[in-house]
């Protein structure tokens, strides 16, 4: 069975895509820091749930971007490796992104979440655009997910919580970027920066949160 | 309506309360500022001095309440994890 990898964006990119999702990752790493440390403060399972969900989303980003570095290095690894760190980034983040719709939807019952998981995790997979559909699956649920921080934002009106907001909804449009990247071939690098400046913001919002 | 108070609020009302203060308080204020009856009081404050969040003592002949250091560690991280959870609406 041949197996081919499609690289996107140009040349002079490859790096620093890398280095955008190092970042993006670091971020991710320490509001999941963050989490275990209020869970261990409060053992509320909220706050667990929370550090679970940014933990794949971490592990997600360090997959995605040591599969990118290999790439920019033109390293001779087997393509299996490419594709093992591509899937556990798309895997890992939907099982996130499906954590945290649960946890901002307040969803009590696990059942529908599994199924969810499995739902969008076998449409990904086993799709032959599998990456127009794991940017298209992650919009829908970031789209929830940035409707309850905006939410949040009106009602709670802070600054930090506006930083959250605004994250998540470049996050989302993120998303959008890169589904009209792979349809028309030239947002992969707006794509990366608003990814970038979303998870700036993030990193922002937790900079708040420790200075309290 | 307000909401209820979580125990975790109520021992940050207190804490809050004794550094306001200076970090020393009276029980009576103790009891005015973080508006609990006497017996609940007291049993908060039996659970605090257990954990070391605040010592009793005793100034010119006057019980009363100092702030730890480990009180005012955990009135830092308390702040912390409100801000967090009030920005990530947990």
């Amino acid at each position: 069975m041949a197996i081919a990898i499609t690289v996107r964006g140009p040349e002079w990119f490859f790096g620093v895509d890398s280095l955008f999702e190092g970042f993006a990752a670091l971020a991710l790493l320490l509001i999941t820091l963050f989490s275990f440390k209020a869970y261990r403060f409060t053992k509320d399972k909220r706050y667990r749930t929370f550090a679970i969900a940014f933990a794949f989303m971490t592990l997600g980003m360090v997959g995605r971007g040591v599969s990118d570095l290999l790439v920019y290095l033109d390293m001779q690894v087997h393509p299996l490796a490419l594709i093992a760190g591509y899937a556990a980034y798309m895997g890992l983040t939907i099982v996130s992104l499906v954590v945290l719709f649960a946890l901002t939807m307040k969803a009590r019952q696990r059942a529908p979440l599994v199924a969810l998981f499995l739902i969008t995790f076998v449409a990904v997979m086993l799709s032959s655009s599998y990456r127009l559909s794991f940017h298209t699956v992650s919009l829908i649920l970031l789209a929830f997910i940035a409707y309850h921080f905006v939410k949040n934002y009106y009602q709670k009106k802070s600054l930090t919580a506006l930083l959250v907001c605004g994250s998540f909804v470049l996050l989302a449009l993120t998303q959008a970027a890169f589904i009209a990247d792979i349809l028309r071939h030239k947002l992969y690098i707006i794509g990366h920066l608003i990814h970038l400046v979303a998870f700036a913001l993030l990193f922002l919002a937790l900079l708040r949160v420790l200075r309290k | 309506m307000t909401e209820r108070r979580t125990k975790m609020d109520i021992v940050y009302d207190m804490l809050h309360a004794i550094q306001d203060k200076g970090g020393t308080i009276l029980p009576t204020h103790l009891l005015y500022k973080s508006n609990l009856s006497h017996g609940r009081l007291k049993q908060y404050v039996n659970e605090l001095k257990g954990k070391a969040l605040i010592a009793e003592i005793d100034k010119k002949g006057r019980m009363m309440f100092i702030l730890t250091d480990q009180g005012a560690k955990f009135l830092a991280n308390y702040r912390q994890l409100r801000e967090f959870t009030d920005a990530f609406g947990l």
